[in-house]
């Protein structure tokens, strides 16, 4: 033992990142796997899945196809996910929707990705023991979550819904050293805001209220890094907008 | 490469209050990941990084304040500070893209007795992180707090937040802070979690 | 398949129009006085939501009436 383990690193843990096979969730397993982690993988689309496994740093990383809105895909994420260091929540969906045209398959459609898989496969993983003591849980909530902005009454909701969770799952969690936050993006070039646009969203003009500009993927994923990792864990119920500055004007606390 | 994310290779950091026991423990933490730190500005020389650690503490009841006191408390906890802040601004010191850290506390988010003037003084920093973060962000600059506890235990915890919010690691983070409660590692900390937790 | 009547009823609740208009097969959609982007987005979510298709902001651009809605649509 010469040198002290680098707080900012990785190496040792084991991560389990939703959502990998696209956006967000992708970069952050590239970005934990050149910090040293050994990553499990999940999503929904086999082939970008396995891109995102090819684009990973290092050997003996897992990659599990699993529909996380269904107790199958939970089921089958749980029983080969070993022993984790870190778990990241990142899969999600979004789509706008006035108000008015909210009904019941709407709301089940986004809660069952958003908000549910998060909390039943987090809750699994308790039960089953899967994560280790000083482990650390990140949700990707949104900054929508505060801002709801126009159209996104469902998924506004069901992003702050994450909030309560993991304030809640963190008291828990607390004595046996695992840590729970939340990081609340704001936008983030990836497909899922290409998709916002596709559904009616004028982007070009949100994304230039943002004070520095777009966020890329990077950004997110060395945020996830940080909550990963031994530098912060004297730090858990957070919930930190990560969003270029664009909340700082918002009235969402007043 | 992404362990660069998190270096501070090639920064000048000027560490505001180096002096006090927390300043010490972030001039080190900075110097051993690669920062050139500095006590004070020097002519010529871009500073990449600005933190800033004083601290002053005042417990008293709000009732017991005296204006003499308080008025010390907010030279000492906010104008330093800001007009520090201001001066590097005006004189160009600051590199684009430059990371701005002040020392908060949980006292600026949680309120207490006998914290009164205390908490004023972190909070006023709040309301001017946010402010400094608009007006700066076309040069790239960023503007942030750290909100530690208070508990030198934890020391070692607040100087790798503020290393994060110092690296490019955090380049799109802006105008927020960061709570370093000690995460229920104790029993103190715990407690302070729970309470009101089912209200 | 709706006919044109029950696709115009849907239409104005999902553009929900404050002054009640009335809609016509041959109503332009841009001569409507409350046709602006949440509109359009109520028509997109419609499309999605009640005919299973996918349009875009594009698409709707395309279209002048409200019969050429409904013929895209349905
Ligand atoms: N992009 C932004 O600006 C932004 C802003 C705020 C918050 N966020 C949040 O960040 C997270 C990632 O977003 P993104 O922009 O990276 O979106 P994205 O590119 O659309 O990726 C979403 C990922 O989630 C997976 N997923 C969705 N539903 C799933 C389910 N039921 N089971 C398993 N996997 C599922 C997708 O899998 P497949 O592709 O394989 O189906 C995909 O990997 C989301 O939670 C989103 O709400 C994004």
């Amino acid at each position: 033992m010469s040198v002290a383990q680098d707080p900012f690193s990785l190496s040792g843990k084991r991560v389990l990142v939703t959502g990998a096979s696209s956006g967000i969730g992708r970069q952050i397993a590239i970005t934990c796997s050149q910090v040293g982690a050994e990553l499990v993988i999940s999503g929904r689309n086999p082939e970008r899945l396995q891109e995102t496994k090819a684009a990973l740093q290092g050997e003996d990383h897992l990659a599990i196809t699993a529909d996380l809105s269904q107790q199958e895909g939970i089921d089958q994420l749980v029983a080969v996910a070993d022993t984790l260091h870190g778990v990241v929540h990142a899969a999600g969906i979004s789509k706008l929707v006035p108000f008015r045209l909210i009904n019941k398959q709407h709301l089940t459609d986004i809660f069952d990705s958003n908000t549910f898989a998060p909390m039943l496969l987090t809750r699994d993983l308790l039960v089953k023991k899967r994560i280790a003591q000083n482990g650390s849980i990140l949700f990707i909530s949104a900054l929508a979550s505060h801002s709801g902005a126009v159209a996104t009454g469902a998924y506004a909701a069901s992003k702050s819904a994450l909030l309560g969770a993991m304030r809640s799952l963190a008291i828990e969690t607390a004595k046996q050293g695992i840590r729970a936050n939340c990081i609340a993006p704001g936008y983030v070039r990836t497909p899922m805001l290409d998709g916002l646009a596709q559904g009616g969203a004028n982007m070009d003009e949100l994304i230039a209220r943002t004070p520095l500009g777009i966020g890329e993927p990077e950004d997110i994923a060395h945020a996830a890094v940080f909550y990963l990792s031994d530098a912060s864990r004297c730090l858990s119920r957070h919930y930190t907008f990560i969003d270029g500055g664009l909340s700082i004007p918002l009235d969402i606390y007043a | 490469m992404s362990a660069q994310a998190f270096s501070l290779q090639d920064k000048t950091i000027l560490v505001n209050g180096m002096a006090s026991g927390l300043g010490q423990v972030i001039a080190q933490a900075c110097s051993q990941r690669g920062a050139k730190v500095l006590p004070a500005a020097q002519p010529r020389q871009p500073i990449h990084g600005l933190v800033h650690c004083v601290d002053h503490a005042l417990e008293c009841a709000v009732a017991d304040l005296s204006e003499a006191e308080l008025t010390r408390l907010f030279h000492s906890n906010v104008v330093q500070p800001v007009m520090l802040t201001q001066q590097l601004l005006q004189t160009d010191s600051l590199a684009p893209n430059a990371s701005i850290v002040f020392l908060l506390s949980t006292a600026a988010h949680m309120g207490a007795k006998g914290q009164g003037a205390y908490a004023a003084s972190k909070a006023a920093l709040l309301g001017m992180i946010k402010c400094l973060a608009l007006e700066q962000a076309a040069q790239g600059i960023r503007v942030n707090g750290v909100s530690p506890r208070a508990d030198e235990a934890i020391w070692p915890d607040v100087a790798n937040s503020v290393i994060f919010l110092l690296a490019d690691a955090s380049r799109w983070i802006t105008g927020t802070s960061l709570l370093i409660n000690g995460a229920g590692s104790d029993s103190a900390s715990r407690s302070q979690m729970e309470t009101g937790a089912a209200a | 398949m709706d006919n044109i009547d029950t696709f115009i009823e849907k239409f104005i609740t999902a553009v929900d129009f404050q002054e009640a208009v009335e809609i016509t097969p041959d109503t332009v959609l841009k001569d409507l006085p409350e046709w602006d982007s949440l509109a359009a987005l109520g028509v997109i979510v419609l499309s999605d939501m009640e005919y299973g298709k996918t349009i875009t902001g594009e698409h709707l651009k395309q279209v002048t009436t409200v019969n050429d809605l409904y013929q895209l649509l349905t």
